[in-house]
């Protein structure tokens, strides 16, 4: 049951990742953005082509694992930001189902041309670290892969965290997502904030990508459709606009996901976080640490 | 008709409304003012159903009306404005009355396939919709667009709407805000008249002291919740506590450099 | 008379389509199906355009309601009164699937009183793939694997005909002063509540009509192309009904119309650059909502369409 939970730990850190450049977004902007989750898958093959590049010049270790890392975070940023310019800037005054819509024409877009350029076929990551075991005992092996992946999750949303509280930026982040006018009255612009806060949450879910496929090797161009979904509901379930509240519900679902494969069955994987998703929404929808808005009469 | 027994309204830590008690007869005018956030708006919206009383009862013709759903208060009898118009965007005139004549009209299935019966009572609808509109001069625009009618008119619409179902008590909250001169006095001839004609009973929130104290023979003042004078125009103005909650009490200082 | 006039107009229109349910067996089985198809489609578009232009709400998981009513259907199908004459069972299918699909409307409309805008969006979506997981997971409707030899029953005069009814019932509803509730709810809910509307069971009862007409449609669907499985309602499909709507503007039933029948026509006459389907599609979809000019000149921030 503790392998479970370290499964689950691990996974769930990757939800939390995607689900805080969800939330930042949301935050922001107000809708939900479907192409998250296929900037995620981006993150992972950025990963696999850039690897053996990476390889030839910097050998194998952790230096190659760093630099594919960051070039990976650094492309998908980029991508972010000209997704936002050219598909939902023009869209910014027009009704949110509408950007809803744009968003997933993107997300289609990035799936099947990526079907369309690599083949429908899984491609084999490769092993940028190997998985030694720290832990080898009969209820629990632990290798230092999952163990990587958390830490950095963790250590990546610890500086979101510091830079959304902290920063010049963070602040104008939190102006701008509480109320745009009032926030352009005062100097912020918003463009430029949108366009940052985009490439932040961008640069988030391309680690993210690559932290799965260290984690899970096989990726395909369709991978990040069910993450990106699962990330969303991590972000209702924590409460919009909440960090803390990303991360645990991204834990909590990558959790109950692995128990409940283990438990009951592989094919209830994916519905479990649509699950989690209504019950939320039904006895408390503003999440675990979100505001629910009143509307004055 | 209408009692409310210390009614209180309390929201976390602030008590927007404490202790109101007062009772109200059929066809009655009554006006309600008081300064800014005193809890005018919070009243109606205790009164129809929007919030519920943390204490106290509302009673309505010997029906009490805490924890009803608003638009059941609303089926009973008790219709309002709001401070901002809000009407419905995409409909007409005459399909704004038209919605508020739901209650009365053919149900789901006889609508669904326009049977005989429904298509007499429809007709029925609309000839109450014409006189209705008519009464209150907005016949000439009932195909336009509800939100494409100038202020006053939607002002007048959100009225004739508030009227469509012959409700035993209308609130109206500030309907003259924003009107000139002119459309005040229409719009106190307008109430006058409704009030005669349908027999019903209205209580408005203002800030404009002329048209509340010429149209109004019994005035509420509330400040911080609290009903601070209830009585006639004459003992209001002159209500020293009334006075006091508008101008505040002079202090210390005020009058030296005079 | 002048009463009746759309009573007569559905009447002969229904005669109409009699008519040509006569030639059916004369035209090639291709233009046929494709035919079959954009009915469908219509008839699946309308129901969703009407939950959502005309009361504000939004399905991101409508494929759920077709494929209830597509299972619900087949199942009836086959297993049971076979000894009944065909054009009576099929009838039984259609409306047995109408009702379940409406019943499920019924059980998402509940919840969905408390969401707007995006939440709603995705708890239908999940609605959606939790009913596609659960289908996936009952072997009495065959599971993963689908089911199959379902009888092919539908053709033009029930697709058509049902069109035709849809159409004509919608509208009068809509005419109705019971309809206009519906659209007070999606412009002001607080408003609709002062004047005495029911705006909870307004909801509600906008997502069961939209399911049954969603339920019907996989029903007849179901009766087309023989073999249904989970994955045949999945999100993909879900998506595809929510652009013919967006797509073809709110309120706007003719533009529905259209959008419906380009996006069902594109697919087939790009049949041969399949790979690119998709992609194209995806790129239409994005350029389609950059650019398209609005619709109608209330289109409210608030609104969802």
């Amino acid at each position: 049951m503790l392998q479970q939970l370290i499964n689950g730990l691990s996974l769930g850190s990757i939800y939390a990742l995607i689900a805080l450049g969800y939330g930042l977004v949301y935050g922001v902007l107000r809708f939900i953005n479907f192409s998250h989750g296929d900037v995620f898958m981006v993150g992972a093959f950025v990963a696999f082509f850039s690897a053996p590049l990476a390889t030839r010049f910097l050998g194998s270790g952790w230096l190659t694992f760093a630099a594919v890392l960051f070039i990976s975070i650094l492309f998908c940023a980029a991508l972010g930001a000209v997704i936002e310019r050219v598909a939902y800037r023009p869209l910014r005054n027009r009704p949110k189902l509408t950007m809803l819509i744009t968003s997933i024409g993107v997300s289609l877009l990035l799936e099947y041309g990526g079907q369309l350029w690599l083949g429908p076929d899984p491609r084999a990551f490769p092993t940028l670290i190997p998985n030694r075991l720290i832990l080898n005992t009969p209820t629990l092996v632990l290798g230092q892969v999952p163990v990587i992946v958390m830490g950095f999750s963790i250590l990546l949303m610890g500086l979101m965290y510091l830079v959304v509280q902290r920063s010049r930026l963070g602040i104008a982040l939190r102006a701008v997502s509480q109320n745009q006018a009032a926030a352009s009255l005062m100097g912020v612009s918003i463009n430029r904030m949108v366009m940052q806060t985009f490439a932040i949450g961008a640069g988030l879910a391309g680690a993210g990508g690559v932290f799965y496929a260290l984690l899970y090797p096989s990726i395909n161009p369709l991978m990040g459709i069910f993450p990106g979904l699962k990330a969303f509901v991590a972000v209702v379930f924590g409460g919009i606009g909440s960090i803390p509240g990303a991360l645990i519900g991204g834990m909590v679902i990558g959790i109950l996901e692995t128990f409940v494969t283990a438990y009951l069955s592989p094919t209830y994987r994916d519905a479990i976080a649509f699950v989690i998703l209504i019950a939320v929404l039904l006895f408390r929808p503003a999440g675990l640490f979100g505001q629910s808005d009143r509307e004055k009469v | 008709m209408l009692r409310i027994s210390h009614c209180g309204m309390r929201f976390g830590g602030i008590q927007a409304i404490q202790g109101l008690c007062f009772e109200m007869g059929q066809g009655d005018i009554l006006g309600v003012i008081g300064p800014n956030g005193a809890g005018k708006t919070t009243f109606f919206n205790l009164l129809t159903g929007v919030y519920v009383p943390t204490a106290g009862d509302i009673c309505f013709q010997g029906k009490v009306l805490n924890g009803l759903a608003p638009f059941r208060i609303a089926q009973l009898g008790i219709v309002r404005t709001f401070q901002n118009v809000r009407l419905f965007a995409g409909l007409s005139v005459e399909d704004t009355i038209r919605a508020a004549m739901i209650p009365k009209a053919p149900g789901f299935f006889s609508s669904l396939f326009s049977l005989p019966a429904s298509q007499k009572s429809e007709a029925v609808l609309l000839s109450e919709v014409e006189i209705l509109l008519k009464q209150l001069g907005l016949w000439a625009f009932r195909h336009q667009l509800a939100v494409t009618l100038t202020y006053g008119l939607q002002r007048c619409l959100e009225i004739a709407r508030a009227l469509a179902n012959r409700p035993k008590l209308l609130l109206l909250d500030e309907p003259a805000a924003g009107m000139t001169p002119t459309e005040k006095m229409d719009l106190m001839a307008t109430i006058r008249d409704i009030q005669k004609q349908f027999g019903i009973a209205v209580i408005i929130i203002e800030h404009d002291m002329r048209l509340v104290m010429g149209l109004c023979p019994r005035i509420l003042v509330l400040d911080h919740g609290v009903m601070i004078a209830d009585g006639d125009p004459n003992s209001i103005a002159t209500n020293p506590h009334v006075i006091s909650a508008y101008l505040g009490e002079p202090e210390e200082g005020d009058f030296d450099d005079a | 008379m002048k009463k009746y006039k759309v009573h007569i107009g559905m009447g002969l229109a229904l005669i109409g389509v009699g008519a040509l349910a006569f030639l059916q067996p004369y035209i090639d089985p291709y233009y046929l199906q494709v035919a079959l198809y954009l009915g469908i489609n219509l008839i699946l578009a309308l129901g969703l355009h009407f939950l959502c232009g005309y009361t504000g709400q939004f399905s991101l998981g409508h494929a759920g309601f077709m494929s209830i009513g597509a299972y619900s259907a087949a199942f009836l199908s086959l297993h049971f009164f076979c000894a009944w004459p065909d054009p009576i069972r099929f009838m039984l299918s259609l409306l047995f699937s109408g009702f379940v699909s409406g019943c499920f409307g019924w059980l998402l409309g509940l919840p969905s009183l408390r969401l707007k805008g995006d939440y709603l969006a995705v708890t239908t979506l999940g609605f959606g793939e939790i009913i596609r997981v659960v289908i996936q997971n009952l072997d009495v409707l065959g599971g993963a694997r689908g089911l199959g030899s379902i009888p092919k029953w539908t053709g033009i005069f029930p697709v058509f005909g049902l069109l035709i009814l849809g159409i004509g019932l919608l509208h009068f509803l809509i005419s109705s002063t019971y309809g206009k509730g519906f659209l007070a709810v999606r412009d002001d809910e607080v408003a609709a509540q002062a004047i005495g509307i029911h705006v909870t069971r307004y909801k509600v009862v906008a997502f069961v009509i939209s399911a049954v007409f969603a339920g019907i449609g996989g029903a007849l669907y179901a009766h087309l192309v023989t073999y249904i499985t989970p994955s045949q309602f999945g999100f993909m499909k879900s998506i595809e009904l929510a652009a013919m709507v967006i797509l073809g503007g709110t309120g706007n039933a003719v533009g529905v119309m259209i959008s419906v029948t380009v996006l069902t026509v594109l697919p087939e006459l790009l049949r041969g650059f399949a790979q690119y389907r998709m992609v194209v599609y995806a790129l239409s979809l994005v350029v389609v909502m950059i650019f398209r000019p609005k619709m109608r000149f209330w289109e409210r921030k608030k609104s969802l369409c």
